[in-house]
């Protein structure tokens, strides 16, 4: 007797349908297999087993390892990137990577995130358009194409229900199995706040500044959320080596190499494209500075990357408020329609932002020419 | 990726590159990496762990190494075949050169 049970949203939550097939299993029902496109999982009626099952995606498609093999590991079933293992051992010690898994479903959220902000826009529009006719509620005519609206509605809120859920359980799949979460420090006195901005474009200046603190006996406990303020308490001098990291995509298992080399990650920003993050290390006097690389080529490389992200933010910015302008502009001459004047202003003070990650970048430039 | 294809980009080898494979005679953790390469190099190579992520990187992208994890859900990265074959050319080329070295090396005093 076999029986199916839906589970439309297993693949982004892992950690609750593994344990859920272990539970199924220790109730006698044996899984046979998955249908990826119905998301329906099919089991068998059989003697209770007590295992632990592990999902692996492998775009690979390899064999299993060696390894994985001897620690008992053992394949349920496969469907394309999809394995389905299980281990009747009580000490298991080995695990199958969840790197792909994590891979595959951060893809996905990217996927869902421009979507979202594809749908968003035109959604208010149309969420406004719609308020402004039902208030005037006699100027309404049915309309025998309303389901096409309503479809239109449901679709767009999906998608933004799916981001957000991806989002959360991405990050929650993160912090598990990749130890990706900020280290924070116990707080037993009183600590002062400090602001820092725009630092991404010059680390060095921010990373001498945190040492510098530290010498002074003003130790780092967290930055804000978005990485503007910083929480400092007052205790001993100490030497610490910050140092202000830049990736243009990040792999899973960026956040735990360093970890284990003895950085303490105490900023990163959300997501595992153009990554910043911070990160600092206690050492004794003495003893050489800790950094992420003393190899010479690497670090010229991590300047370029550095200097490449902070011009790419430039050029957003200078061709937005650009296109805004000459927009305005347009509208003026070929309409006749005046943009309120506080607005282009407006437009034109916040060129300053650009202009100011521009000197900012080409200050970083020069004193690193000098330094290498 | 095809063995040429890795045999071309990656011999000579950088000797980050070569310590890195050669410690993973055994599976090793990222730390373990660094700590053996000091070893072995008598403190002379201490790699940081910003080299350590980039060269493992690449090499997991080109199928020289691959990964599990362990009870306390760190990584664990393992030598492949493909890495094995990649080591057993770079050991050949070290030979010759030792060798070349040897033979020539009075000329040099």
């Amino acid at each position: 007797m076999t029986t199916k049970k839906w589970r439309p949203l297993w693949s982004y939550d892992t950690e609750k349908t593994e344990p859920w097939l272990s539970n199924l299993s220790s109730q006698g029902n044996r899984l046979i297999s998955v249908n990826r496109f119905t998301r329906m999982f099919t089991f068998e009626q059989g003697p209770a087993e007590d295992v632990q099952f592990q999902v692996v995606y492998d775009k690979s498609r390899k064999t299993l390892s060696k390894v994985i093999m001897e620690s008992n590991w053992e394949e349920v079933f496969y469907t394309g990137n999809w394995r389905f293992l299980k281990n009747d051992s009580k000490g298991v010690s080995i695990y199958p990577s969840r790197e792909g898994l994590l891979k595959r479903n951060r893809i996905h959220f990217y996927v869902l995130a421009g979507l979202a902000m594809f749908c968003v826009m035109p959604f208010l529009m149309m969420f406004l358009l719609i308020w402004t006719l039902l208030t005037d509620i006699n100027s309404v005519e049915p309309s025998p194409y309303w389901w096409i609206t309503a479809v239109y509605f449901m679709s767009v809120i999906s998608v933004l229900v799916l981001t957000i859920f991806t989002a959360i359980k991405l990050k929650a799949f993160e912090r598990k199995y990749f130890n990706s979460a900020v280290d924070d420090n116990e707080v037993s006195g009183k600590t002062f706040t400090k602001w820092r901005f725009a630092w991404m474009y010059e680390p060095d200046k921010l990373e001498k500044w945190l040492s510098e603190m530290a010498a002074e006996g003003n130790h780092l406990i967290r930055v804000g959320k978005i990485g503007t303020n910083f929480i400092f308490e007052k205790g001993t001098p100490s030497h610490v080596s910050f140092v202000c990291d830049y990736q243009i995509k990040t792999t899973p298992s960026y956040a735990d190499i360093h970890k284990s080399a003895g950085w303490q990650l105490k900023f990163t920003s959300p997501y595992s494209l153009t990554k910043h993050s911070l990160w600092s290390q206690e050492y004794a006097e003495g003893e050489d500075i800790p950094r992420f690389t003393y190899d010479d080529a690497e670090q010229k490389a991590q300047v370029r990357k550095v200097l490449l992200a902070s011009t790419g933010v430039i050029m957003y910015t200078l061709a937005i408020i650009f296109i805004y302008l000459w927009m305005g502009q347009s509208f003026e001459r070929q309409v006749g329609w005046n943009v309120h004047s506080f607005i282009e202003w407006a437009m034109i003070i916040s060129l300053l932002s650009p202009l100011m990650i521009m000197i900012k970048t080409f200050n970083y430039a020069i004193r690193m020419r000098s330094v290498n | 990726m095809k063995i040429e294809k890795i045999l071309k980009t990656y011999i000579p080898m950088t000797e980050t590159a070569f310590y890195i494979l050669l410690s993973l005679t055994i599976p090793r953790h990222g730390y373990g990496i660094i700590k053996h390469v000091e070893e072995l190099t008598k403190g002379r190579l201490v790699l940081g762990s910003g080299t350590i992520y980039g060269t493992l990187t690449k090499m997991q992208r080109d199928e020289i190494i691959t990964v599990y994890a362990d009870e306390k859900r760190k990584t664990i990265y393992e030598i492949t075949d493909v890495g094995k074959e990649l080591m057993r050319h770079e050991v050949n080329r070290l030979k010759e050169l030792h060798a070349s070295a040897l033979m020539y090396e009075g000329e040099f005093k």
